[in-house]
């Protein structure tokens, strides 16, 4: 047998076979033309991200508020990148010699400290509009190793609501720290509706592998896209904002600094937030936002920020109206409870709350003329009901918050609502000492002043709750995410305030009376055609003119719209606040304006240099 | 004896060490093109794959040099002090050794450069085995007259003591790696059964062997009772031209009974015994799935690369996918499709004719060497060649499972190459003694 020769021809036939197996199989992998062969020309393949264009947002008419435009970014793949008339690239473009030569150093260098890949598409040039496009494109083959990548931007058909919309821009290195969805670069909601809905908003990114040649043209999909994952397109909202009334209360409020807050309040649905200044919210969107906002930034007046959610200035008078139903709840104030004035509340010998001259008031007389002495009274009458100043004052403080004061309604979907400030009793038992402090010491809360801060939003909800008589809804801005209602999906939940609804005809016959009556504080609001329930206030400025504060509901009956106004130096409540809301009220509910000579004033008035 | 027969250098194989030359060298010009890259574009950059092949390339030499200073009876005297130690070497990665891709098979010495005791078993198993089976003794069955005791149904099945003892110095090193979790190389022990074929072993086990590879994927694919239904079939023919030999119909029932249980085993074997990524690869193997995240992207992209290179290649350095690093592993496991797509199908198939022509001449060399030593060293040095081969390429191109072993001499890895160097040199070493061995 070990000398058997024949048997290694069997060897041979196995391996021969084996051998002629292969050749065959690669005859039939290599020769024929087949799907295999198309990668002979190829000379590359492109990750290429596919950003779903984000879901357009409506007004509560399904009138469009914010959509998408598309815009070109210039990426350069350092791995393809070749020597190239640089000049010409950076005049297509738009962009000076020496920064572009400065970004792809930069690109090199962290190459070369390996800190990126070079197959990895860095960006050049950002935002290039469509115009761009088309002359770039055709001179794409001079520059191998650059591309134009489509991506969306926003676009606002029209320049209002910047505040409440918010804005996207290029997410944050925490962000992509934290969740592996976002990629430097990416776009993220950043504040707004845009931030609150992202999620909803951005829709899902995809990706897509392309081939390109050695002209540097793309040569369809990769596979068939057997690798890509589709980008899923964003969904739209439809928001509760009116944009006529958002576009005509940013024109009243025009040279003006303040907010605006429309609610309906039966819903709790925002109609209309309005912070002024403002600015157009297409100049916060690709190669604008470069110019502009650092502008916004350094603008004295802070157009960016959002006054009509921010921490705020005292209430003032708009405060009376709870104060008048916290005070019957509590059993110490009747409809027939009269208080003197006498010009002024007396807090001790030598101090008092002044008043302006009226005869003394009952409560619904208190509300018309906006009485302070008798709302001194009523303050006080609610923290004595208890032993102690602070067992008192937490029972009010305790109303309060439930009117939506002092917090910053947890369950609305607008983002970064401040809470103002309702001061707790241990900050009084701090300034005071434990017991130091009484009724009478903390005296202007009574009045809405002192330390207490509200922002227009909050002002708004309590015209709601009056409107409800009791209740209010969470104010929020999102009504459907495509066809799914938010609401009927139990979002925005109903808060009581635990007043009774009895307690609330006096107090809106009050509000008739300032706003219908002779002698009411807010008579140059009055429509004939439409019932406004409203009260006045002035929000006390140490550091210049008092700001005007004024909240009214329409109609009487079956309250449509509530609103919040706060105008910054503007004086007396009743001076700009009441005319703007009464023509946002006319406007809203009648879509005409009846009192052109009240609106022309109003629109032509310019208080940005009172100080 | 003439001068002419003391004359090593007229002595050695000059096609066997062409051929590893070649080869040697034509891989570390493809890791050069599938690790090229441009922070190391130079071939002898050693921070890079090509750079280091070289110096394994070197170091080979070297080694193979040295080897050549030694004498033929040296590795006979040694075979089993070096099994053991390689024995002992695959214990200590067991215990000491680096995981390194899910294999605990590597003993780290720097970052960069690590050693794989089992590719060097294959080497001392491959000794040891030549000592053993080169007894004159040795015999895998005994002779029909001597013994009939062990007869089976009056079928030869049995093996001798001597044959059980090869066996297991086979069994022993396999199973040690299979600890490792180095499938791959595991079944590369198989190849040590192909070579046993020359030495008496009965051919039936290779037919059942191949034949229960082949249940095995049907019994996967079809249902139960289609595959009985076919092995009766087939038992029915084989009967007819069987019947007249002696014990036919008692193989046949036999084999038909073994067949049938294999048959019902496949399915709980499938589902129970082997792992997820067994699974994977061989639903990949059969066409079943695309598993386009795990080795089905690698085979998959490996079949592309190949095949985009057409008849004649994309050319030396040009290969796009190549370039793209699309297919994984390419410098290692892959290189052969490196090959396929910048050599095309003229060359990765001259590359196939040169390895069948180097492992025929194993062969051919093995056939005409005096010692029984050599005989059986050489069989199981082309045996072991084939079964990388047949494994390598047969993944490259989708006909065999991803195991995950090298190309020898082309893919990159100095274990490998210094585990393929010692196989073949020795080999060459012991060929050009032959004729100093007295019939």
């Amino acid at each position: 047998m070990n000398q058997d020769s024949g048997i290694k021809y069997i060897y041979y036939s196995i391996f021969g076979f084996v051998a002629l197996t292969f050749i065959i199989k690669l005859f039939l992998l290599q020769v024929p033309n087949n799907a295999y062969k198309e990668f002979a020309n190829m000379y590359a393949i492109r990750r290429v991200v596919k950003y779903p264009a984000r879901g357009n947002i409506l007004d509560r008419n399904g009138n469009l508020m914010v959509s998408n435009e598309y815009a070109y970014d210039l990426l350069m793949v350092p791995a393809e990148a070749k020597p190239i008339d640089t000049l010409e690239l950076c005049r297509l473009v738009d962009i000076d010699k020496t920064e572009f030569i400065k970004i792809t150093s930069q690109v090199w260098a962290r190459i070369k400290e390996r800190k990126m890949s070079k197959t990895q598409a860095v960006p050049i040039a950002k935002d290039l509009s469509k115009e761009y496009f088309s002359t770039i494109q055709e001179k794409m083959y001079k520059f191998p190793g650059y591309f134009l990548d489509k991506k969306p931007l926003r676009k606002y058909p029209k320049p209002i609501a910047a505040h409440i919309l918010g804005y996207v821009g290029e997410v944050d290195t925490s962000v992509t720290k934290k969740n592996p969805y976002y990629q430097p670069g990416d776009y993220i909601g950043i504040s707004g509706i845009e931030k609150s809905y992202e999620e909803s908003l951005r829709g899902r990114k995809g990706v897509k592998k392309v081939f390109v040649d050695v002209h540097n043209n793309e040569k369809g999909s990769f596979m068939n896209g057997m690798y890509d994952t589709a980008s899923v397109q964003g969904e739209n909202l439809t928001t509760t904002l009116d944009m006529e009334l958002q576009e005509y209360g940013e024109m009243l409020m025009r040279n003006k600094k303040g907010a605006i807050v429309a609610i309906e309040p039966k819903t709790g649905e925002v109609l209309a937030m309005i912070s002024s200044p403002t600015y157009d919210p297409n100049h916060m969107v690709g190669r604008n936002k470069r110019k502009y906002y650092p502008e916004l930034l350094l603008d004295k007046t802070k157009p960016l920020y959002n006054r009509a959610i921010m921490d705020g200035y005292p209430p003032g008078s708009t405060f009376k109206v709870m104060e008048a139903l916290i005070g019957q709840q509590e059993g110490v104030l009747f409809p027939n409870t009269v208080y003197p004035c006498g010009g002024g509340y007396r807090i001790s010998a030598t101090h008092r709350v002044g008043c302006h001259a009226h005869p003394n008031a009952d409560l619904r007389y208190s509300i018309q003329t906006s009485c302070n002495a008798y709302y001194c009274a009523v303050f006080n009458s609610i923290v004595k009901k208890y032993k102690t100043a602070r067992e008192g004052y937490n029972v009010w403080r305790n109303y309060v918050v439930k009117f939506g004061f002092g917090q910053n309604f947890p369950d609305s979907d607008i983002p970064n609502i401040k809470k103002g400030n309702v001061p707790t009793s241990d900050f009084y038992d701090k300034r005071y000492g434990k017991g130091g402090w009484r009724a009478l010491t903390v005296i202007s809360l009574g009045i809405g002043q002192g330390e207490l801060q509200a922002n227009a939003l909050q002002i708004a909800n309590l015209a709601c709750i009056v409107a409800n008589r009791g209740y209010y809804i969470t104010p929020h801005v999102g009504k459907k995410i495509g066809n799914r209602d938010l609401k009927a999906e139990g979002y925005f939940p109903k808060h009581e305030t635990g007043i009774d609804d009895k307690y609330f005809d006096i107090v809106i016959e009050g509000m008739y009376g300032a706003v219908n009556v002779p002698g009411g504080t807010a008579l140059v609001g009055k429509l004939n055609h439409i019932v406004i329930c409203g009260k006045t206030g002035t929000a006390q400025n140490p550091h210049g003119e008092d700001h005007s504060v004024f909240m009214a509901y329409a109609p009487r009956e079956n309250p449509k719209i509530a609103i919040g106004i706060l105008v910054e130096n503007a004086g007396f409540g009743a001076t700009w606040a009441a005319p703007i809301a009464s023509l946002m009220i006319e406007k809203y509910l009648t879509d005409t304006i009846t009192r052109p000579a009240l609106e022309k004033r109003m629109l032509e008035g310019n208080l940005m240099n009172i100080k | 004896m003439s001068s002419r027969n003391q004359n090593i250098i007229g002595n050695i194989d000059w096609w066997l060490m062409a051929g590893y030359l070649f080869l040697v060298f034509f891989g570390w010009i493809n890791i050069y093109s599938a690790s090229y890259s441009d922070e190391h574009s130079s071939i002898f950059d050693l921070s890079a794959e090509q750079g280091k092949q070289f110096m394994w390339i070197c170091i080979s030499l070297g080694l193979g040099f040295f080897l050549f200073l030694f004498d033929t009876k040296f590795f006979q005297a040694f075979s089993f002090f070096i099994y053991g130690s390689v024995l002992v070497s695959l214990v200590l990665v067991l215990i000491f050794g680096q995981t390194v891709a899910g294999n605990k098979s590597w003993f780290v010495i720097t970052s960069s450069i690590k050693i794989q005791p089992s590719e060097f078993a294959k080497f001392a198993t491959a000794l040891v085995l030549a000592r053993v089976m080169g007894d004159n003794k040795f015999s895998f069955t005994p002779s029909i007259s001597s013994d009939n005791r062990f007869k089976f149904l009056g079928i030869p099945f049995h093996i001798t003591k001597n044959g059980m003892l090869a066996i297991i110095l086979v069994l022993i090193p396999a199973a040690l790696i299979l600890l490792e979790n180095d499938t791959g190389t595991t079944l590369v022990f198989l190849s040590f059964f192909l070579a046993f074929f020359r030495f008496g072993l009965n051919w039936i086990f290779f037919i059942v062997g191949v034949i229960s590879v082949v249940v095995f994927f049907t019994s996967i694919l079809y249902p139960v009772g289609f595959v009985l239904t076919a092995l009766a079939l087939i038992g029915l023919i084989a009967f007819f031209f069987m019947r007249n030999l002696i014990g036919g119909w008692k193989i046949i029932v036999l084999l038909l009974l073994f067949f049938t249980g294999l048959t019902l085993a496949v399915k709980p074997i499938y589902n129970h015994v082997l792992k997820e990524h067994h699974r994977k690869r061989i639903m990949v193997l059969l066409g079943q799935e695309k598993d386009m995240k795990g080795s089905g992207w690698n085979v998959n992209n490996s079949k592309m690369a190949i095949g985009s290179g057409g008849v004649l290649g994309k050319g030396y350095l040009k290969g796009s996918l190549t370039k793209l690093k699309y297919v994984p592993k390419q410098h290692t496991d892959f290189i052969f499709s490196t090959v396929g797509e910048e050599w095309g199908f003229v060359g990765s198939a001259g590359i196939i004719l040169i390895y069948l022509f180097f492992i025929i001449r194993l062969i051919a060399a093995a056939e005409r060497q005096r010692s029984m030593f050599n005989k059986v060293y050489g069989y199981i040095v082309a045996c072991i060649m084939f079964f990388h081969f047949f494994m390598n390429i047969g993944t490259a191109v989708g006909l065999a499972p991803a195991v995950g072993i090298p190309l020898p001499l082309l893919s990159y890895g100095g274990s490998s190459l210094m585990g393929f160097t010692l196989l073949i040199w020795v080999f060459l070493k012991l060929d050009s003694q032959n004729l100093q061995i007295l019939r």
